[in-house]
């Protein structure tokens, strides 16, 4: 995202800024759910279960009669940080194997990318959650199993930029002009290189939010009674029938924040295609 | 010749296209006219952006969908109104009448078609022969453009054939429908100068067994000089001067036209500096008031901003856009 | 101080091409695609020395071996006498300092991200040549000796004309005060008017630094006016070399005449100077790499090695039956003035 000026974000198309002010209003929500939330999204009172939505409790209450507002304001911290630190994780490993691969060519080409076709052989969820098997449920083991595969898709869109730039001329002048390697890489290849695999990373996003909803919702990732939208519905189904409130809502949540990361998505695809 | 003086093929007055843009709509071609006789071939000359290629493309009607847009003016071709035909009409002239050749022939010929299924689509369509006879026009007419061994290159493909033969295939292309006019824009920037001396060489030699009448785009000059009778010369989306090519090239007197002839290396001493026009042409949607040229110009002067000079004839058959008509 | 500038002695650069699967089965040997084929050639100190020839013909390449930035496949690049080839990273520096390069697209040529000041800084703090409190100014100067104004310094490529590129892409080889620069096809993108004052701008650095030129090009009008020496390449080697005067009046390779008769608007109509078109620089012909297109091909010509130097030191040519040129359209001069 390297010098993205004001002139670009002026740029971006109107939809691309209702997605990017969505993912901010998240952001805020998530940071200060301390303040906003009115109640305790943990503790129980067992005399106020399953209220429909009301004056007090907006979103109504579940079965341990837990204010749903409350709730998912602390979820959203949950599953904001599980989406953006899981991109974090994969778009900086997945850069740096594509730019390595991409740049030195040769022999550690042929292995990384053999390395990445039988990690791309496998079916993503299934591997997910073997993984996940393995290593035990919870954050950690959710992190340690997407940096183990979804780097994959990073390395491959960053490698092919690279190749391209490599030999472009602005690198042949930059060799020309005396500049190391290490330096033509990482100040001249890779800022260029990444622009498709930032606008990846917004809707890759939006999948390990829903992954980590999913496998919380499998009993594979975050536990009970911790908040997080997947735990939500995956309690409340029970009781769909008779308080729709407690699945609508964070289902809901789990939307909007997808819909947003995919508007600011488009956009920023169609700034940063039509610029680079 | 006695060209200029028989009826015009082809007579534009006042064309005027615009464009949407980022930046808004932005005129790119106004007040365009010139007559155009049978067995005449014009230069149409100018740097990128001047509007050389809008102009053709305006009168074929074969600006970019949704973008371009003809504001207004005529392009009477054998008495009829390009501008005013149905698609129909104009898909019937395009062919039959009026043939293009294009800069880039790799881009303009179908990857996954022989050269010789291409031309003999345009000959069944426009002639109604049967495949048979098709073929057999197809390789009269690679031979007419002097392909080397044509039995064999018509069944080719694009890629199989070299820059040069490819635009040989691309003008038996635009020939096939036994047209009156040859549309070609910048058919020889891509190719190497031995080969865009044959290119030119046949596009002379057609001229002269067949009749046609040819307009040329080009940047070049020196390729008006040598195979142009007249000329027209577009800065900005206008005509700034037009006439027989050889008196225009040799006594040029719109400011631009001898700064463009100026910049050429060749007309000077060697390594001595050129008389290179200052700054750079107008960006699109940043047209000056009054003449476009002006802010380039070393004899610009106050009345230069007030208006845009329209072509005014000035004898001998040359037209100059230039409120300072009249110096020499 | 007869040792040149930069020489390149038998330079041959070979490209392999990827083997596909079908190849393999095959056994066919792998294709290389033959650029430079064996070119010895002086840039004397201060001069403009021309490359001219057609796309194919390897000037491109030969212009990229004399800076090492493409491997040469055997022979030598001197500078000042020492060998170029197996610099340590130490010497690479030293020539990168000393050999520039401008390219053809003036866009491509910058890192898109990256505005003209920051281009210029880097270059400048990389080599340690401007002390960071000095910078300002002397990325300012550098601007103004390409004649851009210090304002087109926050902008980056993409806001700029092609000229404007290309005079940024003069003023970052410029930084680093080089004794030779290499021109590959630098005006060949702009338009005539704009490649003027491109053409201008050379000459007056030229007259400035005193800095040598190696000006590739396919246009021999543009060479003509600005070189002093001319060398023709056809099929990555050389047919002809001399004084710019005197091979554009008197060439002695047919290739030379070939391509003089070509050049539009000497006034005499466009001649079919020589038929057909270069052959790919992956099957070269035997013999002379010409003579698929000379009319005055001879048995000689066709076949065994190809035609050594003729003629004296400073004007040779490479062919089997070199003659005198007689009056080319040139030497008449009747076309545009």
């Amino acid at each position: 995202m390297s010098g993205a000026s004001l002139a670009e974000v002026a740029r971006l198309p109107r939809l691309a800024i209702v997605g990017g002010a969505m993912i901010l209003a998240w952001i805020m929500v998530a940071l200060l759910a301390p303040w906003f939330a009115p109640f305790d999204p943990i503790e129980q009172d067992l005399t106020r279960t399953l209220l429909p939505p009301n004056l007090q409790h907006w979103l109504g209450t579940d079965n341990y009669g837990r204010d749903v507002l409350s709730r998912l304001i602390w979820g959203a911290r949950l599953d904001l940080q599980m989406g953006l630190v899981a991109v974090a994780i994969t778009f900086s490993i997945g850069t740096v194997i594509g730019a390595i691969a991409g740049y030195v060519g040769g022999f550690l080409d042929t292995l990384l990318m053999r390395l990445l076709d039988v990690t791309i052989s496998f079916p993503f969820f299934v591997l997910m959650i073997a993984i996940i098997s393995v290593l035990g449920s919870g954050l950690a083991g959710f992190y340690i199993a997407v940096a183990l595969v979804g780097w994959v898709s990073y390395a491959r869109i960053v490698r092919a930029r690279t190749l391209v730039l490599r030999q472009s001329d602005f690198v042949l002048a930059a060799r020309s002009l005396g500049f190391r390697p290490a330096r033509i890489l990482l100040r001249h290849i890779v800022p260029n290189a990444i622009a498709p695999a930032v606008v990846f990373s917004m809707s890759d996003a939006v999948l390990y939010i829903l992954l980590g909803s999913s496998l919380s919702y499998l009993g594979l990732g975050v536990e009970p009674p911790t908040a997080e939208w997947g735990v939500m519905i995956a309690e409340g189904q029970t009781y769909i029938a008779t308080a729709w409130w407690m699945t609508t809502f964070p289902g809901f949540a789990i939307a909007l924040l997808a819909l947003a990361f995919s508007l600011f998505a488009d956009g920023l695809a169609e700034v940063l295609g039509t610029s680079t | 010749m006695s060209a200029a003086t028989s009826a015009p093929l082809l007579a534009v007055r006042d064309l005027a296209v615009s464009f949407h843009t980022p930046y808004g709509v932005v005129r790119a071609v106004d007040g365009v006219g010139f007559d155009l006789a049978p067995g005449e071939f014009m230069g149409l000359v100018g740097e990128s952006g001047s509007g050389k290629t809008v102009t053709c493309r305006a009168m074929l009607g074969l600006l970019p969908n949704g973008r371009g847009r003809v504001d207004g003016g005529t392009a009477l071709f054998e008495g009829v109104d390009l501008l005013r035909m149905d698609d129909e009409g104009l898909r019937r002239v395009r062919g039959r009448r009026i043939g293009m050749v294009f800069q880039n022939p790799t881009s303009h010929l179908d990857p996954v078609m022989s050269i010789g299924e291409q031309i003999g689509e345009v000959v069944r369509l426009h002639h109604g022969l049967a495949a048979g006879a098709a073929r057999v026009r197809a390789v009269e007419l690679l031979r007419g453009v002097r392909m080397p061994d044509p039995e064999t290159r018509i069944d080719s493909y694009a890629h199989q054939l070299s820059g040069g033969m490819r635009q040989r295939a691309m003008i038996a292309m635009a020939l096939a429908g036994g047209p009156a006019l040859l549309v070609a824009d910048e058919p020889t920037t891509a190719l190497d100068v031995t080969v865009q001396a044959q290119i030119l060489r046949l596009l002379l030699d057609l001229r002269d067994s067949q009749g046609l009448a040819i307009v040329l785009v080009t940047h070049d000059l020196g390729i008006v000089l040598e195979t142009c009778n007249t000329v027209a010369v577009m800065y900005a989306g206008r005509i700034v001067e037009r006439g027989p090519a050889a008196t225009v090239l040799a006594a040029p007197r719109h400011p631009y036209t001898i700064g463009l002839l100026g910049s050429r290396p060749g007309a000077f001493p060697r390594r001595e500096r050129l008389a290179a026009i200052p700054g750079q042409p107008p960006g699109p949607g940043a047209l000056p008031t009054g003449c476009a040229f002006a802010p380039r110009c070393g004899h610009a002067e106050a009345r230069c901003a007030a208006a845009a000079p329209t072509l005014r004839a000035v004898g001998d058959g040359r037209w100059v856009a230039c409120v300072r008509e009249g110096w020499s | 101080m007869n040792v040149p500038l930069l020489e390149v002695e038998n330079l041959v650069v070979h490209f392999p091409l990827p083997r596909g699967v079908g190849d393999m089965a095959a056994g066919r040997p792998r294709r290389v695609v033959r650029a430079v084929n064996g070119v010895s050639l002086a840039v004397r100190r201060g001069e403009a020395l021309g490359i001219v020839g057609e796309s194919g013909c390897g000037k491109s390449t030969l212009g990229r071996a004399m800076l090492h930035l493409v491997p040469a496949t055997s022979g030598h690049v001197r500078l000042d006498g020492r060998v170029v080839a197996g610099l340590d990273r130490e010497g690479l520096t030293g020539l990168r300092r000393r050999a520039q390069i401008v390219f053809q697209d003036p866009h491509a040529s910058l890192d898109p991200r990256q505005t003209v000041r920051r281009a210029l800084a880097e270059v400048l703090t990389l080599h340690r040549l401007c002390p960071r409190d000095a910078m300002g100014r002397t990325v300012d100067r550098l601007l103004e000796r390409v004649g851009l104004s210090a304002a087109l310094g926050d902008r980056r490529p993409g806001s700029l004309s092609g000229g404007q590129c290309q005079r940024v892409g003069i003023a970052r080889a410029l930084a680093l005060n080089p004794d030779i620069l290499v021109a590959d096809e630098c005006v060949s993108a702009l338009d005539v008017s704009i490649q003027a004052q491109i053409l201008n701008l050379l000459l007056d650095l030229q007259a400035e630094t005193g800095m040598a030129i190696v000006f590739i090009s396919h246009d021999l009008g543009v060479v003509r006016h600005l070189c002093h020496r001319v060398a023709i390449m056809y099929l990555g080697r050389l047919v002809e070399e001399g004084p710019a005067e005197v091979v554009l009046r008197d060439p002695r390779h047919p290739y030379t005449r070939a391509l003089i008769a070509s050049i539009p608007g000497l006034g005499h109509g466009p001649k079919t100077a020589v038929q057909g078109e270069p052959s790919s620089p992956i099957d070269l012909p035997a013999g002379c790499a010409f003579h698929r297109r000379c009319a005055e091909a001879m048995e000689v010509c066709r076949g065994g090695a190809p035609p050594a130097r003729q003629g004296n030191a400073e004007h040779g040519t490479w062919c089997h039956l070199p003659r005198a040129g007689g009056t080319t359209p040139i030497a008449q001069e009747t076309g545009l003035r």
